[in-house]
């Protein structure tokens, strides 16, 4: 499959913003994780939140994917 | 749904009042109210108490003393059933008193020989490994243990805590001061740093012998009663005879144990359930009220039980006890709450309670759940082969583990509900194992493949239509219980946030020409005044936070793309492995292809749930879902612990209640 250095870049584009997001994510997602883990270890009703607070970083790296969505479906070939 | 719950107060005869409390527990339909706090006229506490209370705490100490015996059983001191068997008087507390204090001797005498036995394993472990290693030490020693004896020559064991030889030269020494040329002291170096000697010595210098020791401080191995007489040698081989008879007799001894214990133990098991049954009623006398002739008692009741809980009272008691509802109840926030929803979506309770108890009188959110999270499961995972195989797996777990716990029955269910929906979605993206169907079979879609270059603009409108859709019936959810109970400013920012999302999405319209450009004024104009409304409750501040609210509304709407995105990595994956399974030979294809999609639907199964959860907890529930609410605890019933029920936290005492004698 032949790809233009156009096509290329805008890869290569979309691939950071999903990429440097789940970073980001990531690195919050481990703070949070730990002292989530840690407060449910003392109180396991606390289940249901740990979980919310673990996820809320999530949406990060949704924007960032929907930053490459953009890149691919707008400015595509 | 939340079911209505009530308060009532229950009056009777001061002298029935054990009987109530005992027909109450048996009902299993009231959460008990501790009176204390209740708006009542002066009330004291039931008299009787010092009788109550010793009455109560024999039946405590008889409860710990059987949990004691069934926990010797081993296999039948698991804690109180979680619904015990309701029949009291066929147990006589001063019966199973006399039978637990007549065989208790005999237990008592068979369990510290048991403990007697254990601790002289260890004991016995300890010293001969030492002792072995000091008749290592004097090799003779083994074989000369008679003609030691006839020479009246007698052994120790010593243990020097150094490492220095020189100390053993100079032990010698001392030793030589005392005994002359009558001894032998040799060493080496044993476990621990430290230096084993054994010394041989004439048995009528023992004396001498031991005050020298004590003088220097030098520390011998001790060796238990049994064993102080004997020589070395003789030690050792007695503690290893006793080493090999001891498993045996650990044995007979447990076995007798089991013997005198499995006689009783299901009477027994049987007869802590109903004592406990009844301390527990006992307990109870502390939450009631009484005049001099009169009791009163407050419990929390499920409407639609009330009926049956008044013909239950009067059925047994007659007029001589009165079932009152007190008007305060139908709108008290501190009531307990009871989920009662239709069948297919009981199993989503656990997933709200994981979450938080809905506060009373608000939302019960259980019935959304169930009907959006095995959609957006299924959207996500959307493979007919991954989704029969969760299927099976959610069946079989039910079928082999939902006895065992209730969030285990539920939450297969829960998924298997989730797998028929990814199975449908399977059928809208024709996927089966990713592309395999389409390529194997020529399996269509009814809507598109998922891994065709154009679906992604369709998939990710379609997200951002549900997340829409979510947002949006949650604002109104929100709007609607806010005008329910009369709080304006809550309701107006709920208005304007559903004006600002209609602005937001007119903006969108226009700019990709779905609306016409004079539609633009108007979308402006309905976003800003949606913002102000907003953002006007939370007055100076809403300066900053409305704003902030705009962008999180963006967010909370963007965030649904994750629908989009967990398919797509789910489908590339699968695509992914059947490409690889084409590369090489068949039979390396074959294994690579399936580790895959076993990778695959190991993720499946797991990050579509939590992201679905997340949409809900995050997205939707903070639209309107108030929590905080306390799970109805019926007096009598146990949670999965055999914890029973403890009063309900009281409300605000509007009247002050006289308490004590």
């Amino acid at each position: 499959m032949d790809v233009d250095i156009g096509t290329g870049l805008l890869g290569i584009g979309a691939g950071l913003a999903v990429g440097l997001a789940a970073i980001g994510t990531g690195v919050a997602q481990s703070r949070i994780g730990a002292a989530a883990m840690g407060a449910v270890a003392e109180r396991p009703e606390l289940m249901g939140r740990a979980i919310l607070l673990v996820a809320i970083p999530e949406t990060l790296v949704i924007l960032g994917f929907a930053v490459a969505a953009m890149v691919i479906v707008l400015l595509g070939p | 749904m939340l079911v209505p719950m009530t308060k009532v107060r229950i009056i009777g005869r001061r002298e029935r009042l054990e009987e109530v409390l005992e027909h109450l527990y048996s009902l299993r339909l009231v959460e008990l109210v501790d009176v204390e706090a209740e708006p009542l006229p002066a009330v004291d506490r039931p008299s009787g108490s010092e009788e109550r209370t010793e009455r109560r705490e024999r039946l405590r100490l008889l409860v710990a003393e059987l949990d004691g015996l069934l926990d010797l059983t081993g296999g039948d001191g698991a804690p109180v059933a979680e619904e015990i068997p309701f029949e009291p008087h066929e147990v006589d507390p001063e019966g199973v008193r006399a039978e637990v204090r007549a065989l208790a001797p005999r237990v008592d005498e068979l369990t510290a020989r048991i403990q007697a036995l254990f601790a002289e394993e260890v004991v016995v472990g300890r010293y001969i490994g030492l002792l072995r290693h000091l008749l290592e030490i004097v090799p003779e020693l083994r074989l000369l243990d008679t003609e030691l004896a006839a020479l009246r020559l007698g052994t120790i064991a010593l243990v020097l805590n150094t490492e220095d030889a020189s100390v053993v030269e100079l032990l010698r020494e001392e030793l030589r001061g005392t005994l002359g040329a009558r001894f032998l002291l040799v060493s080496a170096p044993v476990e621990g740093g430290a230096l084993g000697c054994v010394l041989i010595f004439p048995l009528d210098a023992r004396a001498e012998v031991h005050e020298l020791l004590g003088r220097q401080r030098v520390r011998q191995v001790p060796l238990p009663d049994a064993y102080r007489d004997l020589s070395l040698r003789a030690s050792v081989e007695a503690m290893e005879a006793r080493l090999r008879a001891h498993p045996g007799e650990v044995v007979a001894a447990r076995a007798e144990l089991d013997a005198v214990l499995g006689a009783h133990s299901a009477e027994w098991s049987s007869a802590r359930d109903a004592l406990t049954a009844r301390l527990e009623q006992l307990d109870a006398v502390r939450w009631t009220g009484a005049t001099r002739r009169a009791f009163v008692a407050a419990a929390w009741v499920p409407r639609h039980e009330l009926a049956r809980l008044g013909d239950a009272l009067v059925g047994r008691f007659g007029g001589e006890v009165v079932l009152e509802e007190a008007s305060a109840g139908r709108r008290d926030t501190s009531a307990p709450v009871l989920l009662r929803n239709a069948r297919p979506a009981r199993p989503f309770e656990f997933l709200v309670r994981l979450y938080d108890d809905p506060r009373a009188r608000s939302l019960d959110p259980t019935g959304l759940v169930a009907l959006f999270i095995p959609l957006m499961f299924g959207l996500m995972v959307g493979d007919v082969v991954y989704g029969a195989v969760l299927l099976a797996v959610a069946l079989v777990v039910r079928a082999r583990l939902g006895a065992r716990s209730p969030v285990v029955r539920d939450g297969s269910l829960a998924l298997a509900a989730g797998s028929v929906c990814a199975i449908a979605f399977g059928v809208v993206y024709g996927e089966a194992l990713g592309d395999l169907g389409e390529r194997a079979f020529g399996m269509p879609a009814l809507w598109r493949h998922r891994d065709d270059a154009d679906a992604l603009e369709p998939l990710l409108l379609f997200a951002l239509a549900i997340g829409t859709a979510h947002v949006v019936l949650g604002y109104v959810l929100g709007l609607w219980q806010s005008w329910r109970d009369r709080y304006v400013r809550p309701a107006l920012a709920h208005v304007g946030s559903l004006l600002v999302l209609a602005g937001l999405f007119g903006l969108a319209a226009v700019a990709t020409e779905r609306l016409p450009g004079a539609a633009l004024g108007p979308a402006v104009a309905v976003g800003i005044v949606g913002l102000v409304l907003a953002s006007a409750p939370h007055g100076r501040l809403g300066l900053v936070l409305g704003p902030l609210e705009l962008v999180g509304m963006i967010g909370n709407v963007l965030s649904y793309l994750r629908l989009a995105a967990v398919g797509l990595a789910s489908v590339y994956l699968a695509v992914v492995a059947n490409e690889l399974a084409t590369v090489g030979p068949i039979w390396m294809g074959v294994v690579v292809a399936a580790f895959l999609h076993a990778l695959n639907l190991a993720l499946a199964g797991f990050t579509p749930a939590i992201q679905a959860l997340r949409l809900q907890y995050v997205e939707f529930f903070s639209k309107f879902f108030v929590g905080g609410g306390r799970a109805f605890r019926p007096f009598g019933a146990r949670d999965g612990s055999g914890r029973a029920a403890r009063p309900a936290p009281a409300a605000v005492p509007t009247t002050p209640v006289r308490t004590g004698a």
